[in-house]
């Protein structure tokens, strides 16, 4: 990956003036824009193999959207970041809809998720990492206030269907799920969860292991 | 025309960059290292 990375910003460097300051700011765009498209597209062309694509496309959205402002635990590189991603929206997904029969069964688990993701938020939000530190008070202020918007927008809507239809539409309760993944990825657990990931797909597939 | 398209997207990569730097991570699991020109934003 890191070639071609290398590759793409050589090419806006022979095309176009920008200067060292313009390139790392470019570099690490191209970087994000690699990781979105082929983390998206992994996780949704598995998605539509197993027939789920608009559960895993509401989960993505969802954890997506929580996780601009919670932060959460990382994988070590992005090609671990990709394969975790796709595995885990697609297994969430399945896992919902797994869970997605009752409604008053549904009911409970959303609340459930949405006191423990407030729990979560209070006591982690915002979680960063050592790569992107989140050192001012009142951006940490900012960024916790609006995780919480999030999961009020989430809950409300949940709530209003249900007041509104007597059930909980399914797509509604994937994002709910899709919120209780985000806000384990906050917590220690959560943390640990992603470095045994790492390590266990470094040792698979980096070059010298021999497990495969 | 390239150098249109290149220039485009440079404008969209940059959004992404300075989206990323002003939220608490990237959307997805993988965060590379913040440059010195986006810190403190």
């Amino acid at each position: 990956m890191e070639k071609i990375i290398h590759h793409t910003l050589n090419m806006y460097k022979n095309n176009l003036a920008i200067d060292q300051g313009q390139e790392a700011i470019l570099k690490y765009g191209i970087y994000l824009a690699y990781t979105y498209v082929l983390g998206f597209c992994a996780s949704l062309i598995l998605a539509q193999i197993l027939g789920i694509f608009s559960s895993v496309l509401v989960l993505l959205i969802a954890i997506s959207t929580f996780r601009n402002f919670s932060g959460g635990a990382h994988c070590a590189s992005m090609v671990n970041c990709i394969v975790f991603s796709a595995v885990t929206a697609n297994f969430l997904a399945l896992f919902s809809k797994l869970l997605a029969v009752d409604p008053i069964g549904m009911g409970l688990i959303t609340l459930g998720i949405f006191i423990f993701a407030l729990w979560a938020v209070y006591t982690y939000a915002p979680a960063d990492t050592p790569a992107k530190p989140i050192t001012s008070v009142t951006k940490r202020k900012r960024l916790r206030t609006r995780s919480y918007w999030v999961l009020i927008f989430g809950f409300a809507m949940n709530l209003s269907w249900y007041l509104y239809f007597g059930t909980i539409h399914h797509l509604i309760f994937t994002s709910s799920i899709g919120i209780l993944w985000q806000s384990i990825s906050l917590t220690k657990f959560g943390y640990r969860l992603y470095n045994a990931f790492d390590a266990v797909f470094s040792r698979l597939f980096l070059k010298g292991g021999n497990y495969l | 025309m390239m150098r249109k398209l290149l220039q485009l997207s440079v404008a969209i990569l940059t959004f992404f960059a300075f989206t990323s730097a002003a939220s608490a991570c990237t959307i997805l699991g993988y965060q590379p290292e913040l440059p010195e020109q986006l810190k403190d934003m």
